[in-house]
């Protein structure tokens, strides 16, 4: 619990709060334009193409921002060579879960601001219907876990290389495979770290060739795929440790 | 003075695996641009020109202002760590020469990922069973594209100087693509740097449009105010006690 509180401490000048700004402004502009082309039938949808588009927007945009917080957390302890000295006062398994419990209370904070967000954004625009409550909690709750399982990758990504280019690649990569997963079928989807996004989407669309209409419809995610992602992440979760146990200080 | 600036940049990047991300990661938005145009072939009847359009609408959006801000970032790391704004600011050479080789070097970097996107199209092209002749314009498209990542890189590397963390430069960059394409559909691309890198590689653009002269002024000022900002921090700012 120190430990946890003092990552708090230690970052309180790394300007985590502008960077999760940026994310949400990112995300709110994004939105906004897509809703501003949308005509009178399509926005009938209303929530179901708010979560829909949520989805495709995390995808594109929370690899990369899940890989700045990590690098942003750890960097500080390459910079300042601090590692001798925390490793004489605590173990190293705790710094690991101290970094990853401030990665998952950060995480869990941005994304709760961003439902609360875009629950505003959809009562000012009016969209139809009752708000869907639980949908949007567990949308949120979802978007967390996929978060945490990419967190996990990417602090053992930025505690294992001091140079953060390794890590920062990787989230662009993660970015692009996100939403490039979308296009696979679901089986491959599964073996993309970042295509659980789109995987565990509470929104599926038709598409009608012939027509050109397009209908969306609530879904739930399925077992298969949480019980892969709890897999995907307790793997990262527990290479990266071991990879931070054996460094050597 | 430049051209010893620019060899040393050049030792700076000796076994740095920086340059790797620069073949790998392209290959994505080709993957993503290629199956989305064959997906849609009946709706994109255009060959070469729709594939082009899917192509660079991931890649000049998402992959390209994140890249380069990564090797920006990369090249002021080295002088960020180890004590090694001593040694640059203390250097027989004036800051500008050495800012101005790493500006060189993004440059070329900007050119080279270009080179990688313009191959990558012409192999997508041909597994997609492309048969028509190859557009004329491309070389024009990649270099115009090169020209607006120059500008990207040239605010990249004026982010990456000042706040001397690897990680939000390059968040920076991602978001600046997202909110070039949006200032583009507005009509205000000319005037956003990340812009003119969609803007000069024709993303996102049916009719391959492209007005030179806004351009070419939007372009050169932006590098230009940029590099300026950048060469008064340095020659303003101390070196940093670590």
């Amino acid at each position: 619990m120190k430990l946890l509180s003092l990552e708090f401490f230690k970052c309180r000048r790394r300007k985590i709060v502008l960077v999760c700004a940026a994310v949400l402004a990112v995300e709110l502009m994004w939105m906004l334009t897509f809703f501003t082309r949308q005509d009178e039938e399509d926005m009938q949808w209303g929530w179901m193409l708010l979560l829909y588009n949520l989805s495709m927007v995390d995808a594109i945009v929370l690899p990369l921002s899940v890989a700045t917080l990590a690098s942003r957390s750890c960097e500080l302890e390459h910079r300042g060579s601090t590692w001798k000295l925390l490793e004489t006062m605590a173990a190293p398994d705790s710094l690991y879960a101290a970094k990853l419990g401030w990665g998952a209370l950060v995480l869990a904070a941005l994304l709760s601001i961003r439902t609360g967000l875009f629950t505003g954004l959809g009562l000012a625009v009016g969209f139809p219907g009752p708000v869907p409550w639980g949908r949007l909690g567990l949308f949120t709750l979802v978007s967390w876990a996929v978060s945490m399982m990419a967190y996990a990758l990417q602090q053992g990504l930025s505690l294992r290389f001091a140079n953060q280019a390794a890590a920062l690649v990787c989230g662009i990569a993660g970015s692009f495979l996100g939403i490039l997963s979308m296009l696979f079928p679901p089986a491959l989807t599964r073996c993309v770290p970042w295509g659980y996004y789109g995987l565990l989407a509470l929104v599926g669309m038709n598409w009608d060739e012939m027509t050109r209409v397009t209908d969306f419809y609530w879904r739930w995610p399925q077992l298969t795929d949480i019980a892969l992602l709890l897999v995907w992440g307790t793997a990262f979760l527990l290479l990266g440790r071991a990879m931070f146990l054996k460094k050597e200080v | 003075m430049l051209l010893r600036c620019l060899k040393g940049e050049l030792q700076k990047c000796r076994r740095s695996p920086v340059w790797l991300a620069f073949f790998v990661l392209p290959v994505f938005p080709a993957i993503l641009g290629t199956g989305n145009y064959l997906a849609n072939s009946r709706v994109l009847e255009n060959g070469w020109y729709s594939l082009w359009s899917q192509h660079t609408l991931f890649s000049s959006i998402f992959f390209l202002p994140a890249l380069l801000g990564v090797f920006c970032a990369w090249q002021w790391r080295l002088e960020h760590t180890d004590h090694n704004w001593n040694s640059f600011l203390t250097a027989p050479v004036p800051v500008g020469a050495q800012y101005a080789a790493k500006l060189i070097l993004a440059a070329v970097m900007s050119l080279l990922a270009q080179g990688c996107i313009g191959l990558l199209f012409l192999i997508s092209g041909k597994l997609a069973g492309i048969r028509e002749p190859l557009p004329p314009e491309l070389p024009g498209w990649l270099l115009w594209g090169a020209l607006g990542g120059i500008s990207v890189c040239s605010v990249q590397l004026y982010f990456s100087l000042v706040m001397r963390s690897f990680a939000p430069p390059v968040a920076f960059g991602l978001a600046g693509g997202i909110l070039g394409l949006m200032l583009t559909a507005q009509g205000l691309g000319y005037a956003f740097p990340y812009s003119l890198l969609c803007l000069g590689m024709r993303a996102n653009n049916p009719q391959m449009e492209l007005e030179p002269m806004p351009f070419l002024i939007s372009a050169l000022a932006y590098t230009g105010l940029f590099a300026a900002f950048s060469v008064r921090y340095l020659r303003r700012r101390d070196a940093p006690g670590e």
